[in-house]
């Protein structure tokens, strides 16, 4: 069983790097809408209020999680 | 409409696998991490759609959706944190204080 598990992890290493190691069928980085530019910009113009929303949402998850895993008592 | 086929595909093997793994198991780590198989499962949905689309808004709520994620992350684990210290277990099946 665990050699079975080890061939099978073996295998599909091989595949990934065999992927990994030919330069075809590599996409170049995209223009226009999908660039990392044009999300940058619709965050901080189109999406700004949501983007602040889930600051406090952070922020409160963050107090949240301190509060709940404290030490009772201390 | 072709290239969007894979990853609505590999989309809906990961949501099957996070699916049937928050049905089959009791850990409460193991549903933790089956919970953020399916969220990446709904963002891969998105980006391929927003990507065929030619839409800015499934990526930016991509991004929202992996900034709930960790919040959920946080606050579960810590949950799972206090459950250890009262019922010295993560087993959920053992938890039986608010179920009758």
């Amino acid at each position: 069983m665990s050699n079975l598990r080890r061939l099978i992890a073996g295998v599909f290493l091989a595949i990934l790097i065999s992927l990994l190691l030919t330069p075809a069928g590599w996409r170049v980085l995209p223009q226009g809408v999908e660039s990392f530019f044009g999300i940058g910009q619709a965050i901080f113009n189109n999406y700004l209020l949501p983007f602040e929303v889930l600051s406090v949402l952070l922020l409160a998850a963050l107090v949240g999680a301190v509060f709940l895993a404290k030490r009772e008592g201390s | 409409m072709a290239p969007v086929a894979g990853y609505v595909a590999v989309s809906g093997v990961l949501f099957a696998i996070g699916i049937w793994g928050l049905l089959t198991s009791r850990n409460g780590i193991k549903i933790l991490i089956c919970v953020e198989i399916l969220l990446n499962a709904a963002n891969i949905n998105l980006a391929a759609f927003s990507s065929l689309w030619r839409s800015q808004a499934g990526y930016v709520f991509v991004l929202f959706s992996i900034a709930l994620a960790a919040a959920e992350a946080a606050v579960g684990l810590s949950i799972l944190i206090a459950l250890f210290r009262k019922v010295h277990s993560i087993d959920l099946g053992k938890v039986r204080r608010l179920r009758w």
